[in-house]
Order: C-alpha cells, then structure tokens, then sequence
C-alpha cells in the first residue's frame, strides 16, 4: 500500500512537509513496508486518505533510511508502526487511555476509527489545544507494553 | 308528481290492522272516484296527503303512491314518468310483503272488490294470481317487480343505441322507433351497408385509379397548389378512407352475426376484421377444419387455436342462403379493404409534393390521414398542437370493461416510426413531442415555405436527438471526501415548535421563586433548620400568592386569550342590546382580568421586591 500513499526517505522532506502542510492535520506514519501491521494500518491509511482530503494529509516514513533515525530518536519511536499527528507544525497529543500520549501505536481495527480520531485532533487543534481525548472505547485501541530503560 | 325523498320505511310489518286501512279507503277510494273524470297526476297527490298521514307508520309512501294508481285509467302516462322509476326501486326495498298484504285486504274488503278489474288491469299477471290468493312469498314478488323494471328500462337503452347507431349508418336508417330494433337483424346486406354503391365512391375511385395509372408524371413539377383539382381529389379522398373504414366495420358485425350460427367462438379468437372475413370465405360451410388451409392468413399459432376450437364448436353449419350472403359481405369488405389500400398508396404519394416537411416528420401514410381527419393542410395547421396529437383517437370503451388497461390518448402519431421505437417509458413524452413538431411543420407547409422538407428533416433530427438524451444514464456519482469537521455552523431551528419543546425544559416560576431569597429572612428548608433543599421565597409571606401554582406559559396565555375573545364575541345572531357582562345579584358587576394570573409573576426577572401590587409584610393574625 505504500505506493498509494507519499513516502518520505528523506530528512528535508519529512521537514518540509511539517512545515508547508497549513491548517491540515498532517498524519505521519513512521514504519516499515514489510510489516504485517504497517501494511494493515497502510491499508486503512490509503482507503480513508479520499475521505479526509478536505481537513488531513497523510505520508509515510521509512524506519529504515539512516537520514530518518533522527526523528526516531526525537519522537522516541520504538514500536513499529506509530503515528504522530502535527498541525501548523505543531505536535499534536491524544490520550488514548496508554502510556504515550504523544503518537498512536499500533493499526486501527476500522476505517472509521480512523477517521474519528482525526476529526477529533483537528476538533482540538481549531480550539487550541494540544491534547485531545481520544474517542475510541478502550477495546478498539491496541494495546502495547512501554518499556522503560534502565528503571 | 314531485314528493321531497322522505320515506319511511317498516322493516318488519307483516300484519296490519284492517280497521284501519278499510276505514281509510273508505274514506279516500270514494273521493278519489269522484275525481275520476278528472284525473290528472296530481289526483295520486291529494289522495296521498289525504291518507298518508294515516298510514305512514306501515306503508311507505311509495307502497301507497302505487295504490293510488289503482285508479288511474291511463297507466302508460303513470309509466312514462320519471316517478315511475323511482317507485320501481323503492318497490324493492319498500315492504314488498306488506304492500300486496294491503292490498290484498283492499281487495277483499267490500266496498273496494268493484275496483279489482280496473286494479290489477295493468299488472303483470304473477301479482295478480298471487295477490288474488292472498299469499306471496318474496322472491316470486320481487322477481314479478324485476320483470317489471327491466322492461321499462330495456326500452329506454335500445332508444340511446339507435341513436348513436345513426351516426355510423349511412342515409336512411331506422329512426330510434322501438319497433325497428328488430330491423337491426337484417337479413340484407344492402340495408346496412350502402357505400360501394353511393355515387361518391364510384367517383373517386375511378379518378384514383386514373390518377395511380397515370404515375408520377405531375409530380415533377414540385408542390401541388391548392387550387389544383389534384389536390381537391387528395382531400376527398382522405374523408372517403375514412368512411370506408366505418363501412368495413359495419360489414364485419353482418358477417360476424351471421357466421356466428357457425362458429360463434372466431369472433374472439380472430379480431382484426379483414382476417376474420378471409378466413371466413376461406371455411366456409366446411365442418372439418383439416381440410380447409389457413397458412398465410394468419399466424400459426392462431391457426392452431382456430382448428382445435373449431373441433369443439358447438355451432352448425349454415343453411345455403345464408352462407351465400355471407360469402358476398366478405367479398365486399375485402374489396373495400383493397379500395382503401388504393386510395391510402395515391395520397401518399401525392404526400411528399403537397406537404413535404410533414411527411419528412411522420411519414407518408400518417400524414395522409392526418390530414383527411383534420379537413385539409391550413385545418390542420390551425390547430394547436394538443389537438394533432389526439385526432385519430379510437374511443372504443366497451361499457364494462376496465379503463385502467387503456393506452393513453394517441392518434395516428401512434403509428408513426419514431413512437413505435421509442421505449415504453417515454412514449407519452415522445408522443407530445412528435405532436408539437409535427404541427409546426404543417404550418410550414400550409404557407409552403419550405418546398424542400428541410425543416422537416431538421425537426426529425432534432426529435431523435431529444429522444436519445433521454435515454441516457445518469452521470455517475463521485465519492465525495467528507466535510471539514465544524466546518458548517448548525442549523439552528426556531418557530412554534421549538419554543414549545424548550417550554418543557425551562425554568419555572416556582424554581424562580426558590432561587432567591428575601433579605433578612432565613429560608425554610426541606429537612428544616437549614438543612436539606432550601426554599427560598417559596411560600413566604411577601409573594403576591398564598399559593404558587403552576404558571402559565407564555403561549398557553395567548392560546387562552384567543379562547375567551371567541366566548366573549357572539355569533352575530345576537342582538345589540345583549350584553355578555355577568351580573351577580350581591357584587354587582365583577369585571375580572383574565390575564391577572399570568401577568402577576411578569416575566420572573421583574422583581417582586419592590412590587408595587400591594404585597403585605407583615400579616398580622388575630
């Protein structure tokens, strides 16, 4: 799927694109092509990008090109894939009941689950705010373990 | 005889008490009598206001009305009457029993028995036997009524089919004289069917098929003017095609009724008239339909119907007369078809030089018959375009059968090419179309001003493509991405409604009341003591009630404002002296405000700490 949608290998892209998407939400997935669950969140990710055209952009990056390490350094990115959302080049937060609030982890079970979190983030981000409530029930957000290191 | 319809009727009266009924026609029957000589229609009146009065409790009115024939001498001019009919059908729902009880009793009553002849002369003879023996049942009596009324009614709907019959026949039918409805089994074919043998039709045909012969010579020379005599036969001819069809039709109803001793059951198994003649010539008088070929006269299917019908048909053959005149009514409508295949070909190819833009549209053929039924090429193109498309309509509804099968109302535009290809779905559409374009170009060429038929090719053309555009699909639907979220503001609704949903949920008077509190003045509570819900100004001494009740809303007070001004305000039947005040004999007069309730509190932002509506501070009890 990742042939339907933007992928970004390198750095000044990636910047760029925070930069020039205004007042767009702009959805970024960091993964890998190979994996099973990236391909399944690409899946819903290119099927919904139609959808939410009018107030959402999406894009992809590679996990794997050197030049985006950075970013996984920054976002503190360990599991495969996450999503981080940005609006105006801010950084936008979602609590989702886990751990992180600062990207989504994991696919969506739906279409739909999708797109209700997007229009909730842009909700948010049109009211100022930072951080939204995620509006999904507990059951529909994947879950995962946070490791801490060394504590 | 003129009566207003009331009429009383008994539903269980079989017994009547005879004083009564001798005691009132001994009074009535003499002084009718004596009015014999005299009598008019309006002797039955006088004699029934004289004794209805008696009676109306177990006769009806119309029972006694026929009794009050017993003595009118001329019983046709009773019949004729539109009453007469009326009585029939509340003979049948009157008291039918009760009725010939009565008189059956008149009759053996003494004084009345010298009336039975001149009675029961104009009876039919059932009733009288049955009266005469004092004991009926019901059915025989109604069937004896029925009788009755079906004659009179008969007579009357063979007169209306004489008269339509007229404008079909040719000269000098029969004339609507009940007598002559048995002419219309004519043994003769001549009788009925006169065309081939009118001066007329001699005429045009012997100029038609001069005019076919000498072939499309004239017709180089372009438009044919009106003046020509050409053009003059051209018109001639269409209302002659016209006739000959009718004739055709006439025709066939001789052959069918005289086949019909036959093989009664063609008829419906072969409709088209010229077909069922030819097969009719082609069976003949033979029994066994396998020795008698019908290919090429119908379809095989039709043909299968026929002959296995045909095996168990319960007709006889016909004796030899009547087989003959039979054969020669085919002959003639087959030679009348062919004579209207003739003059149809010649003006239809004398169609596309008198009127080329109308033919270009409709065709030939059409147009030809288009304008026989109109009258000529300038009648035709008078009319609007409404009228073209419905001349030629066949208006055949058979009394009886459904209309809800019927086409919808179309003419010869019918059979044009473009109607029989449109699909089922935009026929109507189509048919209004052609109609409008067509009409057009007939006023083009009735002042000819295109002698071409380009405009006429033109306006087909541009109908095709109308017809095509119709057909097409729908474009498709484009998925479209969804909204920006709160994006659009919310409708906000307002009106009646709303506000009385929002009634439901707004703050009342008493919860107004309840919210605030007086200065200085602990509040009571509901646990007392100052815990529990407090109260506020509720029932405290300051309010301007000793009980608060529910308020009335705002537009529950127009409703009930709207209510008293419609009790205060009188029909208009009153008189202007009256007075809708109330006076009370102790207080004099109490003008109450209606609106005081509802106006008491205001609108519970006014306050009522400085209410100037006299509200006491202290009561003092004594």
């Amino acid at each position: 799927m990742s042939y339907l949608l933007r992928t970004l290998t390198k750095k000044e892209d990636v910047d760029s694109i925070i930069r020039d998407t205004i007042d767009k939400l702009l959805v970024l997935r960091f993964g890998r092509s190979s994996d099973s669950v990236c391909l399944q969140l690409d899946d819903i990710l290119s099927k919904s990008e139609q959808d939410v055209s009018k107030f959402a952009s999406i894009a992809l990056v590679d996990v794997d090109s050197e030049e985006n390490q950075v970013y996984l350094k920054y976002f503190d990115i360990t599991l495969i894939p996450s999503t981080v959302f940005f609006f105006n080049a801010h950084h936008m937060k979602m609590d989702s009941g886990s751990a992180d609030h600062t990207k989504w982890v994991g696919a969506f079970h739906r279409k739909q689950d999708f797109i209700d979190v997007v229009e909730e983030i842009f909700r948010g981000a049109m009211k100022g705010k930072l951080i939204v409530k995620c509006p999904l029930p507990p059951e529909r957000i994947p879950k995962f373990q946070l490791l801490f290191k060394d504590v | 005889m003129s009566f207003n319809g009331r009429l009383t009727i008994d539903e269980d009266k079989g017994s009547i008490d005879e004083d009564e009924v001798t005691t009132g026609l001994k009074v009535g029957i003499p002084l009718f009598s004596f009015n014999r000589s005299l009598v008019t229609r309006s002797a039955p009146v006088w004699l029934y206001f004289l004794v209805f009065s008696r009676y109306h409790f177990f006769v009806s009115q119309s029972q006694f009305l026929l009794a009050a024939q017993l003595g009118v001498e001329d019983s046709a001019v009773f019949r004729s009457t539109s009453a007469a009919r009326w009585l029939g059908q509340f003979m049948l729902t009157a008291n039918p029993i009760g009725f010939l009880n009565f008189v059956a009793l008149c009759l053996d009553a003494g004084p009345l028995a010298h009336f039975l002849p001149v009675a029961t002369r104009n009876w039919p003879t059932p009733a009288i036997s049955i009266c005469s023996q004092g004991r009926f049942t019901t059915a025989s009596l109604e069937d004896s009524f029925l009788a009755d009324l079906e004659d009179l009614s008969d007579n009357d709907n063979e007169n209306l089919d004489e008269d339509t019959g007229d404008a079909e026949h040719m000269e000098d039918d029969v004339n609507g004289d009940l007598a002559d409805i048995e002419a219309l089994n004519y043994d003769d074919l001549d009788s009925v069917s006169k065309l081939q043998k009118t001066q007329r039709y001699t005429e045009i045909m012997q100029k038609v098929e001069e005019a076919l012969e000498k072939g499309s010579n004239i017709s180089n020379q372009g438009m044919v003017l009106e003046d020509d005599p050409e053009y003059q036969l051209i018109v001639d001819c269409n209302t002659l095609s016209v006739d000959i069809e009718n004739e055709i039709v006439i025709i066939h109803n001789f052959i069918r009724d005289k086949y019909r001793l036959k093989f009664p059951e063609l008829e419906s198994l072969v409709h088209h008239p010229i077909d069922y003649a030819r097969v009719v010539k082609k069976i003949g008088n033979e029994v066994d339909l396998t020795l008698v070929d019908l290919e090429g006269l119908l379809p095989s299917a039709v043909i299968m119907v026929v002959s296995v019908t045909a095996s168990t048909t319960s007709g006889k053959p016909l004796p030899q007369d009547i087989l003959q005149k039979t054969i020669e009514a085919c002959d003639r409508a087959l030679t009348l078809d062919a004579s209207k295949k003739k003059v149809l070909d010649f003006v239809e190819s004398r169609m596309g030089y008198i009127a080329p833009n109308l033919s270009a549209i409709v065709g030939s053929a059409v147009a030809a018959k288009l304008m026989g039924t109109a009258g000529g090429l300038t009648s035709l193109a008078k009319m609007p375009a409404c009228n073209v498309q419905l001349l030629g309509t066949k208006k055949k509804n058979l009394a009886g059968f459904s209309t809800a099968t019927s086409q919808f109302r179309v003419g010869y535009i019918e059979q044009t090419e473009i109607f029989q290809t449109t699909p089922p779905a935009l026929k109507m559409r189509a048919c209004r179309l052609v109609a409008a374009k067509s009409t057009l170009a007939a006023r083009v060429d009735s002042i000819r001003g295109d002698p071409s038929g380009k405009q006429g090719r033109a306006y087909r053309e541009e109908i095709h493509k109308k017809i095509e555009k119709w057909q097409e699909p729908p474009p498709a639907k484009q998925p479209k991405p969804l909204p920006v979220p709160d994006s659009e503001p919310k409708k906000k609704r307002g009106g009646r409604r709303l506000r009385k949903m929002k009634e439901r949920y707004a703050i009342t008077d008493m919860r107004k009341l309840a919210n605030r509190m007086q200065f200085g003045v602990p509040e009571e509570s509901s646990l007392g003591d100052g815990l529990g819900e407090g109260y506020g100004m509720l029932g405290q001494a300051g309010n301007g009630k000793l009980r608060v009740s529910v308020g009335q809303s705002k537009l529950a007070a127009k409703v009930a404002k709207k209510f008293k001004d419609k009790q205060y305000s009188s029909g208009g039947a009153t008189s202007g002296l009256t007075s809708s005040l109330a006076f009370t004999p102790v207080q004099g007069i109490d003008l109450i405000d209606p609106q005081a309730d509802a106006n008491r509190l205001g609108s519970g932002t006014q306050s009522t700490y400085f209410s100037e509506t006299g509200t006491f501070s202290k009561i003092k009890r004594t």
